[in-house]
């Protein structure tokens, strides 16, 4: 098949900057540690309240700034065990599971974004740099009551 | 094979002008590409360092 | 075969428009609900009668991403065939009706749940949101009644090839039975879900559902469903335009290879989809990721064929300098304007989903407005002006009638109001997106967070673009009618471009279809099965039902 000699310049630079494309966030994922949200363990979402680490949601001081929070995300709203505050600089590992259907985790300004699927278990680290009052919010339709679930996180000074 | 190697008038009787497929002139298109080229790879350059930035 | 006329036949002509009346009725229905969503969102209104947010929305995706679309492309790629291969023969034109009148019966059944709140679960039904099971039972017949149509078209064009032995078939043909080949492949994956999960499930012969199977199932179907929606905008953009512009189509044998392309990439790739979720190992996801950027190749030839079909066709006119070929394209032509901007409209558009489908780059915009923005861009712009821009043509051809001056110059004007509607409404979608807003839901700020606050303005500014968009529909229905009703009669023609007399033979394995079936198959097996097999063998107990609405 013959191609016009400006087609296949065409198709090799713009191919090229697909690949330059994978290769940035393959090497951002696979080497820098960036990989999407894919926590393989499970659990059986009816026992969710049997089940540790989330039948005692809340959160852990696990190292020096560094905490995990256990979360349990239900129809209307996080389960976070009690008020999320921390100071800044804290590195935290979330760790969420969902006792009914598909609900979102996500907090505005950062990169912190994962679905909750029952039955599964997902997880995501953030350090909050900067102090102030951070929104998690449910961003899958999970019901009537969907626009209402959300909670905060306060980071201080 | 390519309907490039033959330029022919838009619609009456077929003046086939036989030029060499190098002489067709894409000028504009290959300047037309390399732009929307350009404006995916800003596009997609802003998205990555605005990611960077959330760390 | 006797010489082909023209004219789309009689017969066939009403098939196709069954269709599309079907299809103008749902964009009717869909935009109002679209409207009142833009409304409630940015907190100007509330919902009357016990009307959800999360009904409309529903109906909203239903009847304009699914229906609309669906039985545009039906009625559009009917007309086309017989208007290039020459009238149905009567086993495909009986399998043609019986397809609409099952996905009509699907239509109306699902319709009916929505309408009855049984079905609140939005166009995606992600489990285990339950809803009625003859919400999902409506959905099989619709998909069911699309592969009966699609039969109809396959065995058509079986036939014709028999007849003409040896002969290469008409482009518009090859691309038609290309875009519903990629649509049984890929439904194939929903039609096994609904079958064997949600309707069990929902009927309660079973106690529980798996959920993340479920949604694998529905995002092997969920992202070829977009080039099923793209394919029949490319076959105007390939085939109907340069007849109108005056042109001739750039390169046919490129036009089928990027076609070819398209089945085989846009399948192994659903789960750019689910890039956030849990389960699917990270080095899959970045396999499907890579083939996803494989999908974008043809897309990149595309445009290229495209240019250098407008300059090869100004310079024929006399165009000179580098862009001089822009001012002889013919910009008062609605058939050619509506389509073009959906072209132009595809860049931002296109550009939104390479971002979209960056592995950890999702995690910038998933399930954020911006998404919502992404396809209103690509299926409700690139897409529906190329179907509207075809339907100030086809219409009247299909009707006897004409596409009149003045008709010509609301169209013009539908088109411009567009653009500008999606421009705000889309514009503010990406935007708000980018700051965290999500997508499908109803109003709220979040107890007064300072940051859900910051997004009101640009909610107001979606409206603002919402009630821009529902004009342009009124105005749209006002064409729609009366090019269906009222124009003039007369013979509008079916533009389809033709290929330099001279030019080389198409190479004929580019229609050898069991090859490119077998290695679509490969590609997807590849991409599939051990992610599958693993999802399988780690499932969680599965999921009893909800019904939280």
């Amino acid at each position: 098949m013959h191609l016009h000699k400006f087609e296949k310049l065409w198709l090799i630079v713009g191919s090229g900057a697909l690949v330059v494309f994978l290769l940035i966030i393959g090497i951002n994922a696979f080497a820098m540690g960036h990989t999407p949200p894919s926590d393989n363990s499970t659990l059986d979402p009816k026992q969710v309240d049997q089940t540790a680490p989330f039948d005692q949601p809340g959160l852990k001081k696990i190292g020096e700034n560094e905490y995990e929070a256990v979360i349990v995300a239900q129809a209307f709203t996080f389960n976070t065990g009690g008020d999320l505050k921390i100071p800044k600089g804290a590195k935290v590992h979330f760790k969420v599971t969902s006792k009914d259907v598909v609900h979102g985790f996500q907090i505005p300004k950062t990169n912190v974004n994962m679905m909750i699927t029952p039955g599964h278990v997902n997880t995501l680290t953030h350090t909050f740099n900067e102090a102030g009052n951070y929104l998690i919010l449910c961003n899958e339709y999970c019901g009537v009551g969907h626009q209402a679930m959300g909670v905060t996180i306060e980071v201080t000074p | 094979m390519s309907v490039i190697e033959k330029k022919q008038s838009a619609n009456t009787a077929p003046k086939h002008k036989v030029k060499k497929e190098e002489e067709v002139k894409l000028n504009g298109t290959l300047v037309s590409v390399m732009l929307l080229g350009l404006f995916i790879v800003l596009s997609w350059g802003g998205i990555y360092l605005w990611y960077l930035s959330r760390f | 075969m006797s010489k082909l006329s023209t004219v789309v036949d009689r017969r066939d002509a009403k098939l196709s428009m069954a269709h599309l009346y079907v299809g103008y009725v749902a964009v009717l229905i869909g935009a109002i609900a679209g409207l009142l969503q833009t409304f409630v969102r940015s907190g100007a209104i509330t919902l009357p009668a016990g009307i959800g947010y999360y009904q409309l929305l529903t109906a909203h995706g239903i009847l304009l991403a699914l229906v609309f679309t669906t039985y545009f492309i039906v009625g559009f790629l009917y007309a086309g065939m017989s208007r290039t291969m020459g009238r149905f023969y009567d086993l495909p034109y009986r399998l043609g009706w019986l397809g609409f009148i099952i996905m009509t019966a699907g239509t109306v059944l699902t319709t009916i749940m929505v309408l009855l709140n049984e079905g609140t679960v939005l166009y995606t039904f992600y489990a285990p949101l339950k809803a009625s099971p003859w919400f999902y039972i409506g959905l099989t017949l619709f998909i069911v009644g699309s592969w009966v149509a699609g039969f109809g078209m396959f065995r058509q064009y079986f036939i014709w090839r028999r007849v003409n032995k040896g002969k290469l078939s008409p482009l518009f043909s090859f691309m038609a039975i290309m875009t519903m080949v990629l649509w049984l492949v890929a439904t194939l994956g929903v039609a096994v879900s609904v079958i064997f999960q949600f309707i069990p499930w929902s009927f309660g012969w079973v106690d529980t559902i798996n959920v993340l199977l479920s949604r694998t199932l529905f995002w092997y179907f969920g992202h070829p469903l977009v080039y099923f929606w793209l394919l029949p905008a490319y076959i105007a953009w390939y085939v109907v335009i340069p007849k109108i512009i005056g042109g001739k189509i750039f390169s046919d044998s490129l036009a089928r290879l990027s076609f070819v392309l398209f089945l085989l990439f846009s399948i192994p790739v659903g789960f750019h989809h689910q890039l956030l979720e849990s389960g699917i190992s990270p080095f899959w996801k970045y396999i499907q990721v890579v083939l996803t950027f494989m999908v974008i190749i043809p897309s990149l030839m595309t445009a290229f064929s495209l240019f250098a079909m407008f300059e090869l066709s100004g310079r024929e006119k006399g165009a000179r300098g580098l862009f001089g070929w822009v001012k002889k394209l013919p910009w008062g032509d609605a058939r050619f304007f509506a389509p073009f901007m959906g072209m132009l409209i595809f860049i931002p558009a296109g550009t939104g989903g390479i971002i979209n489908a960056s592995n950890q780059l999702n995690q910038m915009v998933h399930n954020t407005l911006w998404v919502t923005g992404h396809f209103h861009l690509t299926v409700a712009s690139t897409v529906a002006l190329t179907f509207f821009g075809i339907s100030y043509w086809l219409i009247p051809h299909l009707t006897g009638r004409t596409l009149t001056k003045r008709m010509n110059l609301f169209a013009n004007i539908q088109t411009i109001l567009w653009t500008v509607g999606m421009f705000f409404m889309s514009g503010a979608m990406h935007t708000v997106g980018l700051f965290g807003a999500p997508r499908r839901t109803a109003y709220t700020t979040y107890g007064d967070h300072p940051d859900a606050l910051g997004w009101i303005p640009y909610e107001v500014t979606m409206a603002v673009g919402g009630t821009i968009l529902f004009i342009a529909v009124l105005l749209l229905m006002y064409i729609v009618v009366n090019l269906a009703f009222f124009a003039p009669k007369g013979v509008e023609e079916f533009p389809i471009g033709e290929v330099a007399e001279a030019a080389e033979r198409t190479p004929a394995v580019l229609e050898n279809w069991r090859l490119w079936i077998a290695v679509s198959a490969c590609l997807i097996l590849l991409a599939y099965t051990i992610p599958v097999i693993d999802m399988l063998e780690h499932s969680p107990p599965g999921s009893t039902g909800f019904k939280l609405w």
